[in-house]
């Protein structure tokens, strides 16, 4: 039971690179994905800063060989496709492993981007709409479409705990590997950025006009994103038993829950205080040995201060570890954003890294926490904590370390 | 996986049948032969604050006292987790941010519907409710929805992690959506289960919640002590010999079964892949529910409900029968799947003095 959980393969795609190599030549550079283009057909999209992956659906299609072409696939299937795909292939892992593999997907909003195609046609009439797009719309529709695609027969689920997801997908893996259930699970989140989204954000007017200031004390508020990030975790009996080398260790994970209020964050960040003193505590490690903590930090007034106030609850000013958001760079891609935060954790620990928190220039009065705003290279980083905090008060922290 | 303690210690569903106050178990029960199937839902105003409930859907506050009275059961206990499936989650407040989203063109939308329409809003709902800090999950993935959840609050009691787990399960029907449903053909096939020819079955809905807990009381319900989850059968490998081998992990055998309870739809394509089932436990009782309760991505989870009741009464309930071999209820598997995909086996037995 008490055997770790192992990181032998990653994957992603976001609007800063379509694979882990693209990725990493973006964080060299500092690059940022948020631009006032956009493919999407939205009149908020138009006037707002979003960090979109700028390839069509047609595009993406093409770049995962074995897909049917008169098969309807969300974009949130076909972007987890992608990095799904990338993660085994990163892994190592045979057609056999699959097949005995789970498969722990995560989204938020799910195929709405057909659904929401499908909807406008159907209110005109009930007898309208192509029923291959409402097909796609609802969130467990792209964890069958990866597992079709990867040969995964064993389990399959999905999470969707809004901003969360992806870092309770690997929670919820880690149990399975933990508990005997699967030896190899992929884990993940996706989330394509549609109309409904971002108006619904927008409605909460937490949409910034102006690109994302995590942290900074004139933040205006968050720039949409849209990527998927994927893991394979596996056992130490499954790592010996292929013979491969693991990236890192899944070493501990909190989940807590804010109880505060459907879409605020509480003023003392109790869900969030909670979440990361859980991750810390369950890999038994000390807060001091933390290397660098990848902040969920939106740029919303309301999350990065409380989540600043909870970070100096556990640390102390003194003691905090470098901090910074990746945000500003990768947008915030909700349910995909724990799986592009624990890539990027991933790759700080191989390549010595700890990343920007662009766009910030002054701190938060009441906290006064200064992140890290260039890229810093040559550090020894073993222990990550990695930070998603969503809506409904769904908090969690993943603690990455180095094997 | 075998479990050694996992208890239900509490239980409760607002369900299209009258499981909320329990009268269904007597007899009590509706005819489902209308549209699509109503939940039947409380008095609010017993158990929920007025505001709150003008401002929830219906889903919502099915979920929320369908969870109070599952905890009061667990006697006010606070769990250490509240995990929820839903396979479409808030439909009524997601049709209405929809619908005000294209007719305005994208503009003045007011963020309620928003804020009320994400999957999480239910566990979220909940843990407000009664100030629970601790972990809070949601699993939306088609057929198991509900079950991932159940699975993985028993590995937070078999891990020690956790003593308590509030497993939830909530879906609702909009006319909208039966509609579209009905034209994908889906749930609503006026086949029907066999046997049962003047009972087709259509589009459930409903909250179920069920306090599970490492903890064995007197008033515990019934344990669950085996259970699995398999998306497709591996190749070479049949139903048959799946369960059985899943039932000699927990060293029983088929006969040994009392009541089985299955998730037939009254879809043939769906159906079929239960036959091998049904002629696997010929000794068993044979039970179904969904000409009762509805289907839906969650309808599963009215079985858990049903299944631990019928162990703590030790009652069959007439209405579900498909075939009575006259056997006390003390070891029940409860079966379901989708066209041959989306396994999930449960043993529950009473709980050992």
């Amino acid at each position: 039971m008490s055997s770790r959980v192992l990181i032998t393969g990653i994957g992603s795609v976001s609007s800063i690179g379509l694979s882990i190599q693209e990725l990493t030549d973006s964080i060299v550079t500092s690059s940022s994905g948020v631009s006032r283009k956009t493919r999407l057909d939205s009149i908020l999209a138009r006037t707002l800063p979003t960090a979109q992956i700028q390839l069509s659906d047609e595009e993406l299609k093409k770049r995962i060989p074995g897909l049917s072409s008169k098969q309807v696939y969300s974009r949130t299937a076909l972007l987890g496709m992608l990095a799904a795909s990338e993660a085994i292939a990163n892994a190592g892992l045979a057609p056999s492993d699959c097949n005995a593999a789970g498969l722990v997907n995560s989204t938020s909003a799910g195929g709405m981007d057909k659904g929401e195609i499908f909807y406008a046609d159907y209110l005109t009439s009930a007898n309208k709409g192509n029923l291959k797009f409402a097909q796609t719309h609802d969130c467990g529709d792209a964890a069958e479409q990866i597992a079709a695609l990867l040969h995964i027969e064993q389990y399959i689920t999905t999470i969707s705990t809004a901003c969360s997801s992806a870092a309770n997908a690997m929670i919820h893996a880690a149990r399975l590997i933990k508990a005997g259930i699967c030896d190899i699970v992929i884990a993940g989140g996706s989330d394509a950025i549609c109309k409904f989204t971002i108006n619904g954000f927008n409605s909460l007017m937490i949409l910034s006009d102006e690109d994302c200031k995590p942290f900074d004390k004139n933040r205006k508020g968050l720039n949409l994103g849209e990527a998927a990030g994927y893991f394979v975790l596996e056992s130490e009996a499954s790592v010996k038993r292929r013979g491969v080398k693991p990236l890192a260790v899944l070493s501990g994970y909190g989940n807590a829950c804010d109880a505060y209020h459907q879409t605020a964050s509480s003023p003392n960040g109790e869900g969030a205080y909670l979440a990361m003193m859980q991750a810390i505590r369950t890999s038994g490690f000390e807060p001091a040995e933390i290397d660098y903590i990848n902040a969920h930090g939106t740029g919303t007034q309301n999350n990065d201060l409380s989540e600043s106030v909870a970070l100096l609850r556990i640390f102390t000013e003194s003691n905090l570890p470098p901090v910074s958001s990746t945000k500003a760079m990768t947008g915030h891609t909700l349910a995909a954003a724990g799986g592009i935060e624990a890539v990027l954790s991933v790759l700080a620990i191989q390549n010595g890294w700890i990343f920007p928190n662009k766009n910030f220039s002054e701190a938060i009065e009441e906290t006064g926490i200064i992140p890290v705003t260039e890229l810093q290279t040559n550090k020894s980083i073993k222990h990550i904590l990695s930070n998603s905090f969503g809506f409904g008060g769904n908090n969690s922290s993943l603690l990455i370390s180095a094997c | 996986m075998l479990i050694r303690n996992v208890y239900i210690n509490g239980l409760s569903a607002v369900s299209v049948q009258p499981t909320f106050d329990e009268s269904f178990l007597d007899g009590n029960s509706k005819d489902p032969s209308f549209v699509y199937i109503k939940g039947l839902e409380p008095d609010y105003k017993q158990y929920l604050n007025p505001t709150a409930s003008r401002r929830f859907s219906r889903l919502i506050k099915m979920s929320l006292v369908a969870a109070q009275k599952s905890i009061a059961m667990a006697d006010g206990v606070m769990p250490e987790a509240i995990i929820t499936g839903t396979g479409l989650g808030c439909l009524e407040d997601t049709e209405k941010f929809l619908t005000a989203l294209i007719e305005s063109n994208e503009s003045m939308l007011s963020p309620t519907a928003f804020i009320q329409s994400t999957h999480n809003t239910i566990s979220g709902q909940i843990a407000m409710m009664i100030n629970c800090y601790n972990s809070n999950y949601t699993y939306s993935n088609r057929y198991f929805s509900f079950e991932s959840s159940l699975l993985d609050g028993i590995l937070m009691l078999e891990d020690r992690s956790c003593k308590h787990v509030l497993v939830n399960a909530a879906d609702e029907v909009i006319p909208s959506v039966h509609s579209i449903l009905k034209r994908m053909q889906l749930w609503d096939r006026r086949e029907c289960i066999q046997q049962q020819a003047s009972m087709p079955v259509t589009i459930g809905e409903g909250a179920m919640s069920m306090m599970i807990s490492s903890e064995k009381k007197d008033t515990s319900l019934a344990q669950i002590k085996a259970y699995k989850l398999l998306y497709t059968l591996p190749a070479e490998s049949s139903i048959e010999g799946q369960i059985k081998s899943f039932l000699e992990e927990a060293a029983l055998s088929v006969s040994d079964i009392d009541v089985i309870l299955l998730g037939m739809n009254g879809d043939a394509s769906n159906d079929c892949y239960y036959t091998p089932v049904q002629s696997l436990f010929t000794e068993s009782t044979q039970l179904v529910y969904k000409h009762l309760f509805g289907e839906s991505f969650t309808a599963s989870s009215f079985a858990y409900w049903l299944s631990a009741q019928i162990i703590r009464t030790k009652k069959i309930i007439p209405s579900c029968v498909l075939s009575d071999k006259n056997r006390t209820p003390k070891h029940m598997f409860v079966y379901n799947q989708f066209r041959g995909k989306y396994h999930s086996f449960c043993l529950l037995s009473d709980v050992e003095v």
